[in-house]
């Protein structure tokens, strides 16, 4: 018995029946394919399911990252892909998890995994070089990028702006990410130690006010999802949790200022789409759990206002988010799998349903496609 | 709740060399999402997706599509959705956007196809980085070195010679010489195809395709938004890709497109497709390389192993044959990336739709096919079948 009985009114209910993760590290030693192949195994062990059955295989890389060519045919065979159904998302696990949906939702599969690997060419101490310089590729020629925007410097700029509105201050994000790391200490996935504002304030200066210690805590390795269909999900082994809602929304360009004073605007629209599909009419009120990705402490209301969860009583970041741990572009993995074991903790006096929200971070908050995913518990 | 995705307007820029182009990237890119509406009729405002793709590596640029599709005016409320599959990204832009109209998620979602090889300045070396690296990388492998491995292996077998090879490559240039979007528009013969500087034995160079800059754009739709828009909708009736390792080894058989063979039985299957030959009116094929047209068309179904060049030189394959095969020319006459690629659903859908250019129409053509490849090794593979549908009265 599978115990799967989704809110009626939930038009597509989609089953997570496994979820694998390699460590997330600062540095793996393997590579790619071994990375992929890992986390794949795993989450279709869980889910006890063969590769040959999967409908659709989705991948989440990058070329940039990975220093080859279409390194997704690297990955392919690894991910599921061989004699069989398969493409690479150029962006976060969450647009690959959601195009998995999309397929099982469609009607075109009733198995569908969903994999993401992160794990840059260069390694320390040149990493953070080589991340802002492939971050500033991606942004408008010629105007954007001889200026040296970077991610780095969208988010130092739009720290600034929200310390100069006086929405914050120096002194509260810091403690409000030495709050977050010290949250996620626990976690099984947490790269940083406990800590506090002082120590926070003093680490290493990156753009601006901000410190290493307010900037996502980086890692490497790959996060691996399997979903069903209902009717499939019943007869696998112990389905984790149920998508009943996602929504993808992409943020715009410099040539507005609205990356500045509303940096999430793509959370936003979303967030939205995603409701819309669960059939959440009060956010605050229903949602008992949220994994956010917010990269800098400056973010993090921004972001919780566009999930409209501004004042909720709902567990923020349990896993203290990205502040713990950010493996790249397999971070909307790392989110759903946070979402998905509050949820199989939760008791029936919890509230039932979590969101796990993952942006890309490529470019800061601008040009950024954002994913929220609606999740039930089984 | 699962809809039906149709294709509701495309849109396809002129082709020149790289050399010779006028236009940016991104004019070339804004000219066929212009035309695309134009041609459906659908305004930018209606757009809730848009799927783009970029190859970095082979572009004049990196990350591409990240800072490209916001500055082609289609407004910030679509959600972008960037592919990157190698030489089969173009066509993997309209199954996916197939698939986000199908789930309910969209109702109008743009696949653009940008100038990939605008800029670019060694393709073969960028090809090499995805090649196997304990072999093929350090030997300098590139592209056409891979390509030519499936006519070595095919001309072992059957005995083909150089000129038997040369075949599509003619056919094709008469085709293109007929269609005002491609890029080599002036006819060959098997001659100076066969002739030409031999590249990678036993290709050519007049077998290879050009480096060509264009855009193009197509747009899916529900079935209920096709009805308010100009074209006759085509309905994308079977879809699917396929994939092998990307290790050579990790095929059985050079001599035969084995990957592309289970693709086309599991989309046949989706569509009810029993006899190609009967059933389609017009095929459109991503060979990039000349041999592999034949290939193809036996993988397809379309002739029995060893006969592909047969049927291209029976004149089945031309606009007045039995099938109609790359009328546009093909890749062999314009490559423009994943412009190249998204071209097969483009111009399949321009024939189903009655609006190609007059002189490369089918006349009344009711179903057809449309196929990408690329990857190390051409491991991927995509198809679709595509369907006219009748206009609502």
């Amino acid at each position: 018995m599978t115990r799967l009985n989704p809110t009626a009114a939930v038009g597509d209910p989609i089953p997570v029946l496994g979820i694998g993760t390699t460590p997330l590290v600062p540095e793996s030693d393997a590579v790619l394919d071994e990375l992929v192949f890992e986390a794949v195994s795993a989450a279709l062990a869980e889910a006890g399911v063969r590769k040959h059955e999967l409908g659709l295989s989705v991948t989440a890389s990058m070329d940039v990252y990975d220093g080859r060519s279409i390194s997704c045919g690297l990955t392919n065979a690894a991910s599921g892909g061989y004699l069989a159904e398969s493409y690479r998302i150029e962006g976060d696990a969450g647009q690959a998890i959601i195009a998995a949906a999309q397929s099982i939702a469609a009607g075109d599969a009733d198995l569908a995994l969903a994999v993401a690997v992160y794990n840059p060419e260069v390694s320390a101490p040149d990493r953070r070089a080589f991340l802002q310089q492939i971050s500033n590729y991606s942004f408008e020629p010629h105007f954007d990028r001889p200026v040296a925007l970077t991610s780095d410097t969208v988010l130092g700029l739009h720290t600034d702006y929200v310390l100069r509105v006086g929405d914050m201050t120096e002194g509260a994000m810091a403690e409000l990410a030495a709050s977050l790391i010290n949250r996620g200490n626990s976690a099984h996935h947490t790269l940083r130690g406990p800590t506090n504002a002082a120590e926070v304030s003093a680490a290493p200066l990156v753009n601006g006010i901000l410190t290493e210690l307010m900037l996502p805590a980086e890692a490497t390795g790959a996060v691996a999802v399997v979903l069903g269909s209902l009717a499939r999900a019943r007869r696998s082994l112990h389905p984790r949790a149920i998508l009943t809602g996602w929504g993808q929304g992409t943020s715009d360009t410099t040539a507005s200022s609205r990356w500045l004073s509303d940096p999430g605007m793509a959370t936003q629209r979303a967030a939205r789409e995603a409701y819309a599909r669960a059939h959440v009419r009060c956010p605050a009120e229903e949602v008992g759990v949220v994994e956010l990705t917010a990269a800098t402490p400056a973010l993090f209301a921004p972001m919780l206002s566009a999930l409209e969860l501004s004042g909720t009583t709902a567990d923020v970041s349990p896993s203290g988010g990205v502040a713990c741990c950010y493996p790249g572009l397999a971070n909307g993995g790392l989110r759903l799998l946070g979402v998905v074991s509050w949820l199989e903790r939760a008791s029936a006096a919890d509230r039932q349903i979590g969101v796990a929200h993952a942006t890309e971070l490529l470019s800061g908050s601008i040009a950024d496609t954002s994913t929220v995913l609606v999740l039930e518990k089984v | 709740m699962s809809a039906r995705a149709v294709i509701a307007g495309a849109g396809i820029t002129a082709a020149v060399s790289p050399r010779r182009q006028t236009a940016s990237s991104t004019e070339l890119m804004q000219e066929a999402v212009e035309a695309v509406l134009e041609h459906s009729g659908a305004t930018a405002s209606s757009l809730d997706g848009v799927v783009v793709g970029n190859i970095d590596g082979f572009e004049g640029s990196v990350l591409g599509a990240k800072h490209m599709v916001r500055r082609l005016g289609l407004g910030t409320h679509a959600s972008v959705t960037i592919l990157n599959t190698g030489g089969t990204t173009g066509g993997n832009l309209m199954q996916v956007a197939a698939r986000q109209v199908r789930a309910g998620d969209r109702s109008h979602v743009l696949c653009i196809g940008g100038p990939t090889f605008y800029g670019a300045e060694d393709l073969q070396s960028a090809i090499n980085t995805n090649s196997p690296m304990i072999v093929e990388q350090p030997l300098g492998m590139g592209g056409y070195h891979m390509g030519a491995f499936y006519p070595a292996a095919y001309q072992e077998r059957y005995g083909s010679t150089t000129e038997d090879f040369a075949v599509s490559a003619v056919q094709d240039r008469a085709h293109a010489a007929l269609n005002p979007y491609a890029h080599l528009r002036s006819t060959t013969t098997i001659e100076e195809v066969s002739t030409a500087k031999m590249l990678s034995t036993p290709m050519t160079m007049a077998m290879i395709c050009p480096v060509s800059t264009s855009a193009n754009a197509l747009l899916v739709t529900t079935e209920a938004a096709a009805a308010d828009l100009r074209p006759t909708p085509v309905l994308i009736r079977a879809m699917a890709t396929s994939s092998d390792p990307y290790l050579g080894g990790g095929k059985n058989d050079f001599a035969a497109m084995e990957n592309l063979a289970i693709l086309a039985r599991k989309v046949y299957r989706l569509a009810d497709i029993r006899n190609p030959l009967e059933d389609f009116d017009v095929v459109e094929l991503f060979c990039p390389y000349a041999p592999m047209q034949p290939m193809q068309l036996e993988a397809l179904g379309f002739a029995t192993p060893g006969t592909g060049v047969d049927l291209i030189r029976s004149g089945a394959t031309r606009i007045d044959g039995d099938i109609p095969v790359n009328l546009s020319g093909g890749p062999l006459c314009t490559n423009a990336g994943v412009a190249g690629e998204l071209a097969p659903y483009v111009y399949i859908a321009l024939q189903l739709m009655g609006d190609a250019p007059e002189e490369m129409q089918v006349v009344g053509a009711r179903r057809g096919l449309a196929h990408g490849t690329g990857g190390t090794f051409f491991q991927f593979e995509n198809l679709a079948v595509l369907e006219r549908q009748q206009q609502p009265q």
